[in-house]
Protein backbone atom coordinates (compact mmCIF):
# COMPACT_ATOMS: atom_id res chain seq x y z
CA UNK A 1 0.00 0.00 0.00
CA UNK A 2 1.70 3.42 -0.85
CA UNK A 3 0.81 5.99 2.01
CA UNK A 4 1.86 9.62 2.46
CA UNK A 5 1.12 10.87 5.77
CA UNK A 6 0.04 14.39 7.02
CA UNK A 7 -0.89 14.96 10.53
CA UNK A 8 -2.36 17.99 10.27
CA UNK A 9 -4.59 16.02 7.31
CA UNK A 10 -5.78 13.25 9.56
CA UNK A 11 -6.25 15.13 12.25
CA UNK A 12 -9.05 16.86 10.38
CA UNK A 13 -10.69 13.54 9.24
CA UNK A 14 -10.36 12.26 13.06
CA UNK A 15 -12.12 15.52 13.61
CA UNK A 16 -14.93 14.67 11.18
CA UNK A 17 -15.25 11.61 12.41
CA UNK A 18 -15.92 12.82 16.15
CA UNK A 19 -18.55 15.05 14.77
CA UNK A 20 -20.43 12.57 13.63
CA UNK A 21 -20.11 10.54 17.39
CA UNK A 22 -17.52 8.41 16.23
CA UNK A 23 -14.52 8.74 18.86
CA UNK A 24 -12.95 5.35 18.57
CA UNK A 25 -10.98 3.96 15.05
CA UNK A 26 -11.37 6.74 12.21
CA UNK A 27 -12.36 9.53 14.67
CA UNK A 28 -9.04 8.71 17.14
CA UNK A 29 -5.92 10.72 15.32
CA UNK A 30 -3.63 8.13 17.36
CA UNK A 31 -4.99 4.85 15.57
CA UNK A 32 -5.03 6.38 12.46
CA UNK A 33 -1.39 7.49 12.33
CA UNK A 34 -0.12 4.27 14.00
CA UNK A 35 -2.03 2.04 12.04
CA UNK A 36 -0.96 4.07 8.90
CA UNK A 37 2.68 4.10 9.65
CA UNK A 38 2.38 0.15 10.29
CA UNK A 39 1.00 -0.06 6.87
CA UNK A 40 3.61 2.68 5.25
CA UNK A 41 6.48 -0.08 6.07
CA UNK A 42 4.26 -3.33 4.90
CA UNK A 43 3.82 -6.59 6.32
CA UNK A 44 7.77 -6.97 5.94
CA UNK A 45 9.83 -4.68 7.26
CA UNK A 46 9.84 -4.12 11.14
CA UNK A 47 8.45 -0.68 12.38
CA UNK A 48 10.05 1.09 15.01
CA UNK A 49 8.53 2.74 17.79
CA UNK A 50 10.73 5.92 17.19
CA UNK A 51 9.53 5.85 13.57
CA UNK A 52 6.09 5.82 14.77
CA UNK A 53 6.68 8.67 17.42
CA UNK A 54 7.55 10.99 14.71
CA UNK A 55 3.80 11.38 13.74
CA UNK A 56 2.36 10.42 16.50
CA UNK A 57 4.41 13.20 19.16
CA UNK A 58 2.32 16.29 17.42
CA UNK A 59 -0.31 15.17 18.31
CA UNK A 60 -0.31 12.45 21.93
CA UNK A 61 2.78 12.21 24.34
CA UNK A 62 4.65 9.02 24.65
CA UNK A 63 2.93 7.32 26.95
CA UNK A 64 -0.74 7.21 25.32
CA UNK A 65 0.48 5.89 22.33
CA UNK A 66 2.48 2.56 23.96
CA UNK A 67 -0.19 1.79 25.90
CA UNK A 68 -2.54 2.53 22.55
CA UNK A 69 -0.24 -0.39 21.09
CA UNK A 70 -0.41 -2.47 23.99
CA UNK A 71 -4.11 -2.40 24.52
CA UNK A 72 -5.53 -1.81 21.34
CA UNK A 73 -3.07 -2.91 18.63
CA UNK A 74 -1.55 -5.62 20.12
CA UNK A 75 -4.60 -7.08 21.57
CA UNK A 76 -6.69 -6.83 18.72
CA UNK A 77 -3.78 -8.66 16.82
CA UNK A 78 -3.64 -5.87 14.48
CA UNK A 79 0.25 -6.23 15.10
CA UNK A 80 2.94 -8.55 16.37
CA UNK A 81 5.82 -7.09 18.90
CA UNK A 82 9.06 -8.64 17.10
CA UNK A 83 11.10 -7.63 19.43
CA UNK A 84 11.72 -4.36 22.08
CA UNK A 85 10.25 -1.29 20.51
CA UNK A 86 9.82 -3.50 17.02
CA UNK A 87 6.40 -4.39 15.33
CA UNK A 88 5.19 -6.08 12.32
CA UNK A 89 1.71 -5.29 10.75
CA UNK A 90 -0.42 -8.47 10.66
CA UNK A 91 -3.14 -9.47 7.71
CA UNK A 92 -5.74 -7.78 10.82
CA UNK A 93 -3.79 -4.63 10.58
CA UNK A 94 -3.26 -4.20 6.72
CA UNK A 95 -7.70 -5.02 6.88
CA UNK A 96 -7.80 -2.02 9.32
CA UNK A 97 -5.36 0.16 7.62
CA UNK A 98 -7.27 -0.43 4.23
CA UNK A 99 -10.58 0.70 5.97
CA UNK A 100 -8.73 3.76 7.90
CA UNK A 101 -7.35 4.89 4.26
CA UNK A 102 -11.10 4.07 2.79
CA UNK A 103 -12.42 6.64 5.51
CA UNK A 104 -9.85 9.55 4.35
CA UNK A 105 -11.43 9.11 0.69
CA UNK A 106 -15.18 8.95 2.11
CA UNK A 107 -13.85 12.11 4.13
CA UNK A 108 -12.72 13.88 1.36
CA UNK A 109 -15.57 12.80 -0.87
CA UNK A 110 -17.82 14.57 1.51
CA UNK A 111 -15.89 17.75 2.01
CA UNK A 112 -15.91 17.70 -2.26
CA UNK A 113 -19.69 17.87 -1.93
CA UNK A 114 -20.19 20.45 1.03
CA UNK A 115 -17.31 22.89 -0.94
CA UNK A 116 -19.89 22.23 -4.15
CA UNK A 117 -22.73 22.61 -1.67
CA UNK A 118 -21.00 26.07 -0.25
CA UNK A 119 -21.15 27.25 -3.90
CA UNK A 120 -24.81 27.87 -4.32
CA UNK A 121 -26.47 30.32 -2.60
CA UNK B 1 -55.91 44.51 -34.16
CA UNK B 2 -55.77 41.08 -33.88
CA UNK B 3 -55.97 39.96 -29.74
CA UNK B 4 -52.94 37.27 -30.42
CA UNK B 5 -50.54 40.58 -30.40
CA UNK B 6 -51.54 41.69 -27.08
CA UNK B 7 -51.81 38.31 -25.41
CA UNK B 8 -47.83 37.97 -27.01
CA UNK B 9 -47.00 41.47 -25.16
CA UNK B 10 -48.77 40.94 -22.24
CA UNK B 11 -46.41 37.47 -22.02
CA UNK B 12 -43.83 39.55 -22.60
CA UNK B 13 -44.54 42.22 -20.12
CA UNK B 14 -44.98 39.11 -17.60
CA UNK B 15 -41.83 37.60 -18.01
CA UNK B 16 -40.12 41.13 -17.79
CA UNK B 17 -41.54 41.79 -14.58
CA UNK B 18 -41.20 38.81 -12.98
CA UNK B 19 -38.02 38.61 -13.97
CA UNK B 20 -36.55 41.83 -12.74
CA UNK B 21 -38.39 41.36 -9.34
CA UNK B 22 -36.63 38.51 -9.61
CA UNK B 23 -33.12 39.96 -10.08
CA UNK B 24 -34.09 42.88 -7.87
CA UNK B 25 -34.71 40.34 -4.90
CA UNK B 26 -31.99 38.16 -5.46
CA UNK B 27 -29.78 41.78 -5.51
CA UNK B 28 -31.48 42.40 -2.21
CA UNK B 29 -30.19 38.93 -0.87
CA UNK B 30 -26.73 39.80 -1.94
CA UNK B 31 -25.46 40.99 1.16
CA UNK B 32 -26.52 37.28 3.30
CA UNK B 33 -24.09 35.08 0.52
CA UNK B 34 -20.68 34.39 1.68
CA UNK B 35 -17.32 34.58 -0.19
CA UNK B 36 -17.63 31.35 -1.62
CA UNK B 37 -21.26 31.73 -3.37
CA UNK B 38 -21.53 35.78 -4.22
CA UNK B 39 -20.01 34.84 -7.39
CA UNK B 40 -22.96 32.24 -8.29
CA UNK B 41 -25.38 35.14 -6.73
CA UNK B 42 -24.18 37.56 -9.42
CA UNK B 43 -24.29 34.78 -12.21
CA UNK B 44 -27.77 34.94 -10.95
CA UNK B 45 -28.41 37.89 -10.96
CA UNK B 46 -27.56 38.42 -14.75
CA UNK B 47 -29.19 35.72 -16.30
CA UNK B 48 -32.62 37.29 -15.23
CA UNK B 49 -31.18 40.97 -15.73
CA UNK B 50 -30.78 39.43 -19.22
CA UNK B 51 -33.78 37.81 -19.73
CA UNK B 52 -35.95 41.12 -18.41
CA UNK B 53 -33.76 42.95 -20.70
CA UNK B 54 -35.01 40.65 -23.80
CA UNK B 55 -38.13 40.52 -23.13
CA UNK B 56 -38.14 44.82 -22.55
CA UNK B 57 -36.70 44.68 -25.64
CA UNK B 58 -39.18 42.41 -27.66
CA UNK B 59 -42.18 44.53 -26.32
CA UNK B 60 -40.77 47.22 -27.70
CA UNK B 61 -39.90 45.92 -30.96
CA UNK B 62 -43.53 43.63 -30.95
CA UNK B 63 -45.09 47.62 -30.86
CA UNK B 64 -42.86 48.68 -33.90
CA UNK B 65 -43.82 46.21 -35.79
CA UNK B 66 -47.87 47.28 -35.49
CA UNK B 67 -46.42 50.53 -36.34
CA UNK B 68 -44.71 48.73 -39.36
CA UNK B 69 -41.35 50.29 -39.01
CA UNK B 70 -39.22 47.67 -40.41
CA UNK B 71 -35.85 49.51 -40.12
CA UNK B 72 -36.70 50.04 -36.40
CA UNK B 73 -37.79 46.80 -35.96
CA UNK B 74 -34.42 45.22 -37.26
CA UNK B 75 -32.55 47.92 -35.46
CA UNK B 76 -34.27 46.19 -31.89
CA UNK B 77 -33.98 42.99 -32.58
CA UNK B 78 -29.86 43.57 -33.39
CA UNK B 79 -30.24 44.78 -29.72
CA UNK B 80 -32.32 42.11 -28.40
CA UNK B 81 -29.50 39.54 -29.86
CA UNK B 82 -27.19 40.52 -27.72
CA UNK B 83 -28.77 39.58 -23.97
CA UNK B 84 -30.11 36.79 -25.87
CA UNK B 85 -26.59 35.54 -26.96
CA UNK B 86 -24.48 37.07 -23.13
CA UNK B 87 -27.49 34.57 -21.08
CA UNK B 88 -25.02 31.42 -21.88
CA UNK B 89 -22.38 33.16 -20.39
CA UNK B 90 -22.99 33.18 -16.58
CA UNK B 91 -24.92 29.78 -17.18
CA UNK B 92 -21.63 28.40 -17.82
CA UNK B 93 -19.77 30.67 -15.36
CA UNK B 94 -22.42 29.06 -12.76
CA UNK B 95 -21.74 25.71 -13.86
CA UNK B 96 -18.01 25.40 -13.82
CA UNK B 97 -17.46 27.54 -10.68
CA UNK B 98 -20.15 25.12 -8.50
CA UNK B 99 -18.06 22.01 -10.04
CA UNK B 100 -14.42 23.19 -9.77
CA UNK B 101 -14.64 25.76 -7.51
CA UNK B 102 -12.50 27.79 -9.57
CA UNK B 103 -13.47 31.33 -10.44
CA UNK B 104 -10.54 31.87 -13.54
CA UNK B 105 -11.74 28.62 -14.47
CA UNK B 106 -15.34 29.78 -15.26
CA UNK B 107 -14.38 32.71 -16.44
CA UNK B 108 -12.39 31.78 -19.28
CA UNK B 109 -14.78 28.50 -20.34
CA UNK B 110 -17.69 31.43 -20.10
CA UNK B 111 -15.34 33.44 -22.48
CA UNK B 112 -15.27 30.83 -25.42
CA UNK B 113 -19.40 31.52 -25.56
CA UNK B 114 -18.62 35.24 -25.91
CA UNK B 115 -16.66 34.51 -28.81
CA UNK B 116 -19.64 32.15 -30.37
CA UNK B 117 -22.01 34.86 -29.21
CA UNK B 118 -20.10 37.46 -31.00
CA UNK B 119 -19.55 35.27 -34.22
CA UNK B 120 -23.47 34.66 -34.43
CA UNK B 121 -24.17 38.28 -34.36
CA UNK B 122 -21.45 39.15 -36.48
CA UNK B 123 -23.14 36.52 -38.97
CA UNK B 124 -26.34 38.18 -38.54
CA UNK B 125 -25.12 41.86 -39.75
CA UNK B 126 -22.71 40.50 -42.24
CA UNK B 127 -24.68 37.88 -43.87
CA UNK B 128 -28.47 39.36 -43.32
CA UNK B 129 -30.95 36.78 -44.10
CA UNK B 130 -33.90 37.81 -41.39
CA UNK B 131 -37.01 38.31 -42.48
CA UNK B 132 -39.63 39.63 -40.11
CA UNK B 133 -43.34 38.39 -40.99
CA UNK B 134 -46.27 39.87 -38.98
CA UNK B 135 -48.62 37.04 -38.19
CA UNK B 136 -51.91 37.22 -35.43
CA UNK B 137 -49.79 36.65 -32.66
CA UNK B 138 -47.33 39.47 -33.15
CA UNK B 139 -43.82 39.94 -35.36
CA UNK B 140 -41.82 36.80 -35.77
CA UNK B 141 -38.23 36.87 -36.63
CA UNK B 142 -37.29 34.15 -39.21
CA UNK B 143 -33.50 33.12 -39.76
CA UNK B 144 -32.54 31.98 -43.11
CA UNK B 145 -29.15 32.53 -41.90
CA UNK B 146 -27.49 28.63 -41.93
CA UNK B 147 -24.32 29.52 -40.77
CA UNK B 148 -25.63 31.91 -37.72
CA UNK B 149 -28.06 28.94 -36.97
CA UNK B 150 -25.60 26.59 -36.91
CA UNK B 151 -23.30 28.64 -34.29
CA UNK B 152 -26.38 29.47 -32.32
CA UNK B 153 -27.29 25.88 -32.12
CA UNK B 154 -24.09 24.08 -31.61
CA UNK B 155 -22.67 27.05 -29.85
CA UNK B 156 -24.30 28.59 -27.59
CA UNK B 157 -27.77 26.16 -27.13
CA UNK B 158 -26.24 22.78 -26.66
CA UNK B 159 -23.01 22.64 -24.28
CA UNK B 160 -24.76 25.14 -21.95
CA UNK B 161 -28.20 23.25 -21.83
CA UNK B 162 -25.75 19.95 -21.32
CA UNK B 163 -23.66 21.49 -18.35
CA UNK B 164 -26.83 22.41 -16.58
CA UNK B 165 -28.63 19.69 -16.92
CA UNK B 166 -24.87 17.45 -15.97
CA UNK B 167 -24.66 19.39 -13.16
CA UNK B 168 -28.50 18.77 -12.34
CA UNK B 169 -27.87 15.09 -12.37
CA UNK B 170 -24.85 15.22 -10.21
CA UNK B 171 -27.04 16.97 -7.63
CA UNK B 172 -29.64 14.24 -8.17
CA UNK B 173 -27.34 11.45 -7.00
CA UNK B 174 -25.47 13.24 -4.21
CA UNK B 175 -26.82 12.44 -0.51
CA UNK B 176 -27.63 15.85 0.72
CA UNK B 177 -31.19 17.16 2.61
CA UNK B 178 -34.11 16.99 0.84
CA UNK B 179 -35.03 20.62 1.25
CA UNK B 180 -31.64 21.71 -0.28
CA UNK B 181 -31.79 19.42 -3.18
CA UNK B 182 -35.41 20.66 -4.61
CA UNK B 183 -34.52 23.76 -4.34
CA UNK B 184 -31.42 23.67 -6.44
CA UNK B 185 -32.65 21.27 -8.35
CA UNK B 186 -35.70 23.31 -9.17
CA UNK B 187 -33.61 26.37 -9.88
CA UNK B 188 -30.84 24.56 -12.43
CA UNK B 189 -34.28 22.80 -13.91
CA UNK B 190 -35.77 26.09 -14.46
CA UNK B 191 -32.77 27.59 -15.95
CA UNK B 192 -32.47 25.16 -18.33
CA UNK B 193 -36.28 25.71 -18.97
CA UNK B 194 -35.94 29.35 -19.79
CA UNK B 195 -32.93 28.91 -21.23
CA UNK B 196 -34.32 26.58 -23.42
CA UNK B 197 -37.30 27.90 -24.58
CA UNK B 198 -35.72 31.53 -25.01
CA UNK B 199 -33.68 29.85 -28.00
CA UNK B 200 -36.85 27.87 -28.94
CA UNK B 201 -38.55 31.00 -29.12
CA UNK B 202 -35.99 33.04 -31.43
CA UNK B 203 -35.73 30.01 -33.58
CA UNK B 204 -39.67 29.46 -33.55
CA UNK B 205 -41.17 29.54 -37.28
CA UNK B 206 -45.10 30.29 -36.41
CA UNK B 207 -46.68 32.37 -34.05
CA UNK B 208 -48.21 30.11 -32.05
CA UNK B 209 -44.71 28.36 -31.87
CA UNK B 210 -43.95 31.79 -30.57
CA UNK B 211 -46.38 32.34 -27.72
CA UNK B 212 -46.32 28.37 -26.22
CA UNK B 213 -42.20 29.70 -25.91
CA UNK B 214 -43.12 32.39 -24.07
CA UNK B 215 -45.70 30.55 -22.07
CA UNK B 216 -42.92 28.15 -21.04
CA UNK B 217 -40.38 30.62 -20.33
CA UNK B 218 -42.84 32.68 -17.74
CA UNK B 219 -43.44 29.26 -16.04
CA UNK B 220 -39.72 28.75 -16.09
CA UNK B 221 -39.20 32.38 -14.28
CA UNK B 222 -42.09 31.57 -12.20
CA UNK B 223 -40.50 28.45 -11.13
CA UNK B 224 -37.28 29.65 -10.29
CA UNK B 225 -38.47 32.20 -8.32
CA UNK B 226 -40.28 29.14 -6.28
CA UNK B 227 -37.09 27.46 -5.97
CA UNK B 228 -35.24 30.28 -4.35
CA UNK B 229 -37.99 31.69 -2.06
CA UNK B 230 -40.53 28.99 -1.62
CA UNK B 231 -43.22 29.51 -0.63
CA UNK B 232 -44.22 28.35 3.12
CA UNK B 233 -46.76 25.26 2.15
CA UNK B 234 -43.07 23.83 0.19
CA UNK B 235 -41.27 24.67 3.76
CA UNK B 236 -42.98 22.48 5.71
CA UNK B 237 -43.03 19.78 3.58
CA UNK B 238 -39.50 19.07 4.21
CA UNK B 239 -39.59 20.36 7.51
CA UNK B 240 -42.93 19.18 9.35
CA UNK B 241 -41.85 21.34 12.21
CA UNK B 242 -40.99 18.52 14.98
CA UNK B 243 -39.89 19.49 18.27
CA UNK B 244 -36.67 18.54 19.09
CA UNK B 245 -36.04 17.46 22.92
CA UNK B 246 -33.06 18.73 24.19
Amino acid sequence: MKIKIHVEFEQEVANFYQSLGISCGPGDIHYRLVILVLAKNGENKITRFSEIREYTDKVADRGSIGSKMKNIFQLHRLVKKVEHGGYVITEEGLHAAKFIKDSSDYYNNIKKINNMLERIP
Amino acid sequence: MEYGIFVNIFLDLAISLVSLVYTITLYNKYCDCNENNRPTQVSSMMIWAMVSICFIIDITRQLVAISGNGTLQMQLYLISLVPLTLVSLPIVFIVIYIVSGNRNVGIIVSSIFLVFGFLYIYTIIQFGGINFVTTSWGSLAISNNEIANTIFLSGLFIVPTSLILGLLIIILFKRIPMFRKHKICLSLLSISLVYDFLLLNSISQTGEMMVASKIFIFLGVVLSYLASFPPNLIESRYDPGIIVIE
